[in-house]
Order: C-alpha cells, then sequence, then structure tokens
C-alpha cells in the first residue's frame, strides 16, 4: 500500500516544480513612445544692416550693405501626411517704407533687393510692404543654413537723410 | 496504517509540490520582472534638450539562484524594429534610444538596436538583483513630427 502512495507524492512535488517554476529564457516586453512636435526656429547672425550713399549720385548705383552677408539658420521640424509632406517656407516682408523720421520723408522699399545663397534658399528678390516674399524653402525637417545680402538702390532724388525701415522674417510651414 | 500513509506522506508531497514552484528541484529559480510596460519621450526643443529623458525609471529585478551549478546568464534587449509613426509613415533609428544601467555590474549600460539583441546585465554566478535603468532618446531636429513607438524584448537567459 505505501509504494504507489509515495510514488504519487513524489510525481506530485515534481509536477509543482515542472508545472508552476519558470525557467530560462524569460520574457518581458517594454512598449516605447517617442513624441516628437512640428516647431520652428530662424537664426540669424545680425538684427541691423546699413548702407551708405555714395557722393552725389547721378545715376542709380546698387549700394550693398556695409556689414558682412547675413548668417540665416532656419530649424524645422514639420510634419507630414503619409507621404505628403508640409512646405517649410521662409518669407520676408517689409513693414511700413523706407522713412526718414526728422522729415518725414519714404522712399519706396523696393528700393531695397535682396540676394540669398544656400540650399533651398530664393536667389535674389525685391522687398514689399504687405506681401510676403519667398526666401526660401524646403520639403523636410532640418537644418538649413544661408546667408543673404541687402542692397539699395539709389536715386539723385532721393533727399539726404536717415531712412530708418523694418524688415521681418517668417519661417513656417503650408 | 493509511492514516499513518496521510500524516506523513501527503504533507511532505504538499512541501515539495509548494518548494517546486519556488525553486524546482533539477532547476534554478529564475525571475525577470519590469517595473513598468511602457515608457514615453516627450517633444522638446532639440536645441535646448538634445537628449530627452524618459518619463520615468525602469526597474528591472532579475533572479537566477537555486540548482546545481551556476550556469552564466545575461539579460538582453531587442528592439523589435526601428521606431514608427503609423502617421507619417516615418521611422526613426532605434539605436537614437540609450541608457544607463546600474548597479554596474550586473548591470551595463547600451543602445538598442532593431532586431539584434544587446546586453544590458550579465554573470557566471547566481544573481538576485533589482537593477535602474534610465532611457533617453536622441533629439533631432531632422525628425518629422508625430508619435513613434516600437516595443522591446527583454529576455534573461543562459549564455
Amino acid at each position: 500500500m505505501k509504494k504507489p502512495i509515495a510514488a504519487f507524492a513524489l510525481a506530485l512535488a515534481l509536477a509543482g516544480g515542472a508545472l508552476l517554476a519558470q525557467t530560462l529564457p524569460l520574457t518581458q516586453t517594454l512598449n516605447l513612445t517617442a513624441f516628437v512636435n512640428s516647431r520652428y526656429k530662424l537664426e540669424m547672425s545680425a538684427g541691423s544692416v546699413t548702407f551708405t550713399r555714395v557722393a552725389n549720385p547721378q545715376t542709380r548705383p546698387d549700394i550693398p550693405q556695409n556689414e558682412s552677408p547675413i548668417s540665416v539658420t532656419v530649424k524645422a521640424t514639420t510634419s507630414r501626411f503619409l507621404i505628403f509632406p508640409q512646405t517649410i517656407n521662409l518669407r520676408i516682408e517689409a513693414v511700413g517704407t523706407l522713412t526718414d523720421p526728422s522729415s518725414g520723408t519714404t522712399i519706396p522699399v523696393s528700393a531695397v533687393t535682396w540676394k540669398a545663397s544656400g540650399v533651398g534658399f530664393v536667389g535674389s528678390g525685391t522687398l514689399s510692404s504687405g506681401t510676403a516674399a519667398l526666401l526660401g524653402t524646403w520639403n523636410a525637417s532640418g537644418v538649413y543654413d544661408g546667408t543673404i545680402t541687402f542692397s539699395f538702390r539709389d536715386d539723385p532724388n532721393y533727399p539726404p537723410g536717415t531712412y530708418r525701415l523694418t524688415v521681418t522674417l517668417t519661417v513656417g510651414a503650408s | 496504517m493509511l492514516k499513518l500513509v496521510k500524516s506523513t506522506i501527503f504533507p511532505a508531497a504538499m512541501s515539495l509540490f509548494l518548494a517546486g514552484a519556488a525553486a524546482p528541484l533539477f532547476g534554478q529559480n529564475v525571475e525577470l520582472s519590469l517595473s513598468r510596460s511602457s515608457l514615453s519621450f516627450a517633444a522638446a526643443d532639440p536645441d535646448t534638450t538634445p537628449l530627452v529623458p524618459a518619463n520615468d525609471t525602469l526597474t528591472v529585478r532579475i533572479k537566477v539562484t537555486g540548482g546545481g551549478q551556476p550556469q552564466p546568464w545575461q539579460l538582453t534587449l531587442r528592439a523589435n524594429g526601428d521606431l514608427y509613426s503609423l502617421l507619417s509613415l516615418a521611422m526613426i533609428d532605434i539605436s537614437n534610444i540609450t541608457w544607463t544601467a546600474s548597479p554596474a555590474p550586473p548591470f551595463q549600460n547600451g543602445t538598442l538596436a532593431a532586431n539584434v539583441d544587446q546586453v544590458a546585465a550579465s554573470g557566471s554566478r547566481n544573481v538576485n538583483e533589482t537593477g535602474v535603468m534610465n532611457f533617453v532618446f536622441q533629439n533631432n531636429w531632422a525628425y518629422w513630427a508625430g508619435s513613434y513607438t516600437q516595443s522591446v524584448t527583454f529576455t534573461l537567459s543562459y549564455r
């Protein structure tokens, strides 16, 4: 009578180890999620440029800015739906006209032109007030470096003075 | 006679049964557990936060004890692919996620790799240790915006 019961007990004990105990390898799963938001940043090496008139201009010379070209860096993380990306745009727009505050004399903003270089930058253009001109365009997230140089087309008819103008550069997506 | 058998053999058998569940007679007592089943990395400016820490640390408990002769063991992490965004059909290389782990040893730092085991801990003797892992995500302007996901399989095995 004892032997069958003892054998059963031993089998039960072994079954306990075999059925309930874990053995290697063991695995566990960890789920990772990384969130990336759309964001845009514009960096410029300078916030102002100046032009100096040539003494007694008889023609309409293009006067380059006195300073070195402005370095422009566009940083953009943009989105896309499936394979259709949003386009990153850098635009430039004059606010008002060139104005001499002391006399109130103005010069059309179209007297100021720009030349840009760098991948994705539009080569050249003329400033416009109230209309944003395209200065650069890209179709993927990334960091884009370029330079921009402004010129002023002088005119003998412009009265002497110190004329000021604010220009806005804007980066965004469409 | 029968009562004697019941009072001696059955209790002994039950003791062995329960002991076997915790420490098998012919194997080792092993355990692998994670403190959480998911981690996330918040969106951040790549300039100010080039390395994005995960929202929490991960506590990993590993146990390889008992049995006979100790065998070399290892804990590996295998990413089951790159980070993937379903909406934009974009991927980010999973190697942009790295971890630091302590205590070292048995834990070690590492970098995730797609479909390749990366050792996160190892030893040649019994171990009963709780480690802390901190994951970070390499931020970059060049990523497409979106929510990227991927799973990582932790495997505790003999080497």
